[in-house]
């Protein structure tokens, strides 16, 4: 009679896979892309969360359905943002004023309050802009309109840390594309009141920061 | 809808395909094509993110079988697939294992594919996958308690069919069970 040991080292021995079977491992480029296939699936099945290689453009949950919230603390380092004035750099004209903005670590959340005007408008800190520049680091926003609280011709929005990807979740910055954004104390909100600008965004910033 | 954080969720998702990613693989390719395999997987992943809140972190690789065990039964559910997949099984019942190293093996094959296919699972998560009855019961969604009792069993069965190192017909041949004991 043969014990169960030997039994499973016999049904071992008609494992397909047994003999050194190769794996694709998952260093390989091709796992990668399956890697990076499967968040890109889901980011059309649900709230984006995830980023490309060449890419970061997570930036915000717009989906209601994300409960989770990602709050992004951005610690501002308004640069000229009052001045607009020429800095010495000798393009012909003055080199543009830049709000430089930082997405948080990924440890800071919070929970989103539903979207509404009124808390829209309680923001400090509002703006449009085009995504001019976006590279795996940081996206330039060329700003068109300043809403409230600012006059900054460009913002950028970095990572502080390679850990912080994540928290870029939601939004996809492409560049060309134009996008409604809204800070308070250093940190852009998300949870719907930053993101691309959409009709309804912009209706809802024309609605909240009437000029 | 919990307060898990999207990031927190990604990063478990990340940390659970660097584990998994590998003995998925083997699961699926032990039971199906390549290219199905492949398929598949990408279906067992995404589920996996989907679920990421409720696996179990003692028992992560099984409760991604369990997943994986789904997936392969729905994907097998197709037409196509399955006219495939019978084309490729007709091929390899022509073509049998000769090169098959023991003719043991194919007493244990021919043993094994003459069970339930549960039961087929159940030695397979045992022995392949190296699970012990309490990850057996996750892959499978039964009680700890059921797995061992039916391991057990269906042991104590592939022993009875493969009659103990005696001689065994097979396929009209009369095939000598190399038994790794010593005779006696």
């Amino acid at each position: 009679m043969t014990s169960d040991q030997e039994l499973r080292a016999r049904l071992q021995g008609i494992d397909p896979m047994r003999a050194d079977a190769g794996v694709d491992s998952l260093r390989s480029s091709s796992t990668d892309e399956i890697k990076e296939r499967i968040m890109q699936t889901i980011n059309q099945l649900e709230a984006p969360r995830s980023r490309t290689r060449a890419h970061w453009h997570r930036w915000q949950v717009l989906s209601a359905a994300a409960a989770a919230a990602l709050l992004l603390v951005v610690s501002v380092a308004v640069a000229g943002s009052l001045t607009g004035g020429d800095t010495g750099g000798g393009k012909g004209a003055a080199d543009p004023t830049t709000l430089a903005l930082k997405v948080p670590s990924s440890s800071v959340m919070a929970s989103c309050v539903g979207f509404q005007v009124e808390y829209l408008r309680d923001m400090p800190v509002a703006f449009a802009g085009t995504a001019t520049s976006v590279d795996s680091d940081a996206v330039t926003l060329k700003v068109d309109r300043w809403y409230k609280g600012g006059t900054a011709d460009q913002a950028t929005v970095s990572r502080p840390d390679p850990q912080s990807s994540i928290a870029l979740d939601g939004v996809e910055f492409v560049e060309g594309k134009r996008y409604l954004v809204t800070a308070t104390d250093g940190t852009v909100n998300g949870c719907g009141f930053s993101g691309e600008a959409t009709p309804e965004l912009e209706k809802a910033f024309a609605e909240a920061f009437p000029s | 809808m919990t307060d898990v954080s999207a990031a927190d969720r990604q990063q478990r998702f990340e940390a659970l395909v660097l584990s998994v990613y590998a003995p998925l693989q083997r699961y699926l390719r032990r039971r199906t094509d390549p290219a199905s395999a492949d398929d598949v997987l990408g279906d067992v992943l995404l589920v996996m993110w989907r679920r990421v809140d409720e696996i179990p972190a003692e028992a992560m690789a099984p409760w991604c079988y369990g997943v994986a065990r789904g997936c392969l039964a729905n994907s097998a559910r197709g037409a196509q697939r399955r006219q495939q997949l019978l084309h490729r099984l007709k091929e390899e019942a022509a073509t049998p294992s000769a090169d098959a190293p023991f003719s043991g093996d194919r007493v244990l094959q021919a043993a094994l594919a003459a069970l339930p296919e549960q039961d087929q699972e159940l030695l397979r998560l045992w022995a392949w996958e190296q699970l012990a009855p309490r990850e057996i019961a996750v892959a499978l969604g039964i009680t700890p308690n059921a797995a061992s009792i039916r391991l057990h069993r269906t042991l104590r069965r592939l022993r009875k069919m493969l009659g103990g190192g005696k001689n065994v017909r097979l396929d009209g041949h009369l095939v000598q069970h190399q038994d790794t004991e010593a005779p006696q």
